[in-house]
């Protein structure tokens, strides 16, 4: 039996969604209701290459895009997230619109690579302390 | 602030600083809840979006459009297509929530007979001694007992009901007694 799914947002851009409710309300729901069907996807299938879904796609370095669906006229919306798979855990990253998703991708793996870092450093100095007895 | 095993309409509201962000949230899910057990069903069969719309004789752009619908564009005539490209059938239940709860009780029973009775047909026609006719039988007393239990604890819990107890029967027959794998679709 696979560990169940986490999300958490400790690496999110708080500003940026506040900002993006307020323009496009709908869509930015509509992006995290499909977060939550890839969480229900990633409990039942273990790992985000188990399955194929239209609104998630990958944009290298374990980020994926999480698009809006079911609303008409809507704005592309992009939702990132961070699929750290060791911990079984989902980081929200950010949102934008397509015109925005360059840079937004752009900050997405500086904020990824430098929690990589750290997490690396952690694993580094429990590795020690332990063989340290 | 840190968050863990929370939901995600917690989360977009607490994100946002909105509070109507999660019931926006849970309206989306309300909205494509068909489109989501689709995805879902297409998932298990381990078919891409590619696979599926090769199966149902159209383009991929075709089921792309399809599962980024909320229910209500659907059109029931792709539902139906891409239902037989996955292998399965579309029932359809009509239930009037206005109508009294005996009512729709009853709807039900006459739901479950008429699949009982494809399963005791099937039975027939395969012949008394087939094992998938044995595990036909041994499902009809699955049903009974999951059926008696949950009518007895709902009795029991009726106003001045003496609780019903179900002594004197042997080993229950449970999920874990039948391998529905052996058993035939209907």
């Amino acid at each position: 039996m696979t560990a169940s799914w986490a999300i958490r947002d400790d690496l999110a851009e708080k500003n940026r969604f506040k900002t993006f409710d307020k323009k496009h309300p709908l869509e930015l729901a509509a992006c995290f209701s499909n977060l939550d069907h890839i969480v229900e996807l990633l409990n039942r299938f273990g790992k985000v290459g188990a399955f194929q879904v239209g609104f998630f796609r990958s944009e290298g370095e374990n980020i994926y895009r999480i698009g809006q669906t079911g609303v008409k006229h809507a704005v592309e919306t992009r939702l990132y997230v961070y699929v750290y798979a060791v911990g079984h855990t989902l980081y929200i990253l950010t949102i934008g619109d397509k015109s925005q998703q360059a840079d937004d991708i752009r900050r997405c793996k500086e904020i990824v690579r430098t929690f990589e870092k750290g997490a690396h450093h952690e694993q580094e100095k429990h590795d020690h302390d332990h063989a340290g007895g | 602030m840190s968050k863990k095993n929370t939901t995600t309409t917690m989360l977009a509201a607490s994100l946002t600083g909105d509070p109507d962000a999660a019931a926006r949230v849970a309206a989306h899910q309300s909205e494509t809840r068909l489109m989501r057990t689709l995805i879902d069903m297409r998932v298990e069969k381990k078919l891409s979006q590619r696979d599926l719309a090769k199966k149902m004789g159209v383009g991929p752009s075709k089921v792309c459009r399809m599962e980024a619908s909320s229910d209500k564009d659907l059109n029931f005539g792709d539902v139906f297509e891409y239902t037989k490209a996955l292998g399965m059938s579309v029932s359809v239940l009509f239930d009037d929530p206005s109508l009294p709860a005996a009512d729709r009780i009853k709807h039900h029973v006459i739901a479950v007979h008429n699949l009982l009775e494809q399963l005791r047909k099937l039975a027939h026609q395969i012949g008394g001694e087939d094992t998938v006719s044995e595990k036909i039988k041994q499902f009809y007393g699955e049903v009974l007992f999951n059926f008696a239990i949950r009518f007895g604890d709902s009795y029991s819990k009726l106003p001045g009901a003496t609780p019903i107890r179900l002594d004197g029967t042997e080993a229950p027959v449970t999920a874990s007694h039948v391998d529905k794998r052996a058993l035939p679709h209907v």
